[in-house]
C-alpha cells in the first residue's frame, strides 16, 4: 500500500515536475508590436502602440500656406482635423509619390498626434524584444537619435523609428 | 484691435470663405470693412498685397477672380487681395477646431489659426487677418 502511494506520489512529482517545465516553456520571451512600412524602398517601423490608425489617404489633402515643407496638408478623419506629414526629407530620402500602396499611420506619442504619409504597409509583427538590434553605429547622430533599434524582416533591414523623438524634432 | 465687440464672448462668427492657390480659407468678417475690385483700391491709395505675398505657398499662385479685402486697422488700413469669395456664413464656435500641433509648433504662420469641417466632409482653413505678417509701411 505504502509502496503503490509511493509510486503515485512518485508520478505525481513527475507530473508536476512537468508541469513547471512546461509553464517555464510558456512563459513567453517579452514582444514589442511594430507596424513596418517602406519609404523609397527601404523599410521602417513604428512601435504598434504609438500607431493609432492606419487610413488610406483621402483624394484630397489640404495643403496649408505657410506650413513647414515636411507638412503635407491636414485630412479630415471623422470631423477632426489631423495633419499629415512626410518624414522622407527628416530620414533623407527622395520624395514619395502617391500609389494605391500608400497609407497614413496616425500615430501618437508625447501629446502630439499626428498621420504619417509612408509608401505601404508592409506588416504588423509582435517581435521578440530579443530580436531587435540596437542602431547601427554608423547611423549619423541626427538619426540616430530617431532610431531605437533594427531587426530583419523577409530578409532586409527595417530601422525602427522613435515617433515621440520624431514628433519633438519636427516641432522644434 | 478687434472690431464689433468680444468676439470670444460670441457664440458664433460670421465668416467669409475664399480661395487663394486653390485653398479654400476664411476670415472672420468683424475684421473687414469690405471688399473692392483691386483697381478701386488702387485709387482709394489703400496698401495692397497679394495673400501669397504675405503667407508663402509651395507653388505659383494666380488670381482668377481677385478682390481685396479692406482690413480694418484704425492707424493703418490695408488692403489683401484673395481671389474668388465664395460666400458668408455664420458658424457656431463649437464647429471650429484649432490647427493639429506640429501645423503650428513646427514654425507655421500664425495667421493660421484653426479649421472646421463643413457639411460636405471639406476643410476650411481659418485665418486672423490681424496676425498676418507685418509687411505694409507704417
Amino acid at each position: 500500500m505504502d509502496a503503490e502511494r509511493t509510486k503515485s506520489d512518485r508520478i505525481l512529482e513527475q507530473l508536476r515536475k512537468r508541469s513547471v517545465r512546461q509553464k517555464i516553456v510558456d512563459v513567453e520571451e517579452e514582444k514589442v508590436k511594430l507596424v513596418i512600412f517602406s519609404l523609397a524602398d527601404d523599410y521602417y517601423a513604428f512601435n504598434g502602440s504609438e500607431v493609432k490608425e492606419i487610413l488610406l489617404p483621402p483624394g484630397d489633402i489640404s495643403y496649408v500656406p505657410g506650413a513647414p515643407d515636411f507638412v503635407l496638408g491636414v485630412i479630415n478623419v471623422r470631423g477632426d482635423i489631423e495633419s499629415v506629414i512626410a518624414i522622407n526629407t527628416f530620414l533623407a530620402l527622395p520624395e514619395s509619390k502617391k500609389t494605391s500602396r500608400s497609407r497614413i499611420a496616425i500615430a501618437v506619442k508625447g501629446g502630439v498626434r499626428s498621420g504619417i504619409m509612408v509608401d505601404s504597409i508592409e506588416d504588423v509583427l509582435d517581435v521578440p524584444v530579443s530580436g531587435i538590434k540596437p542602431p547601427l553605429s554608423t547611423l549619423d547622430a541626427f538619426k540616430k537619435e530617431c532610431v531605437t533599434g533594427e531587426l530583419i524582416f523577409k530578409g532586409k533591414n527595417v530601422t525602427i523609428l522613435d515617433t515621440g523623438k520624431i514628433f519633438g524634432k519636427l516641432a522644434v | 484691435m478687434e472690431g464689433g465687440g468680444c468676439s470670444v464672448c460670441q457664440d458664433e462668427l460670421t465668416l467669409l470663405v475664399f480661395t487663394v492657390g486653390g485653398v479654400r480659407m476664411a476670415v472672420d468678417t468683424a475684421q473687414i470693412d469690405g471688399m473692392a475690385h483691386p483697381e478701386d483700391v488702387q485709387i482709394q491709395g489703400r496698401e495692397t498685397r497679394g495673400f501669397h505675398e504675405i503667407i508663402s505657398f509651395r507653388g505659383p499662385v494666380c488670381y482668377k477672380a481677385p478682390w481685396v479685402l479692406q482690413v480694418k486697422d484704425e492707424i493703418m488700413p490695408y488692403g489683401v487681395m484673395i481671389d474668388q469669395p465664395e460666400e458668408i456664413f455664420p458658424v457656431n464656435l463649437e464647429a471650429l477646431q484649432p490647427l493639429p500641433h506640429l501645423i503650428g509648433a513646427g514654425g507655421g504662420s500664425k495667421a493660421i489659426w484653426g479649421a472646421m469641417v463643413r457639411a460636405d466632409g471639406t476643410i476650411l482653413l481659418l485665418v486672423d487677418l490681424y496676425k498676418l505678417p507685418k509687411c505694409f509701411n507704417s
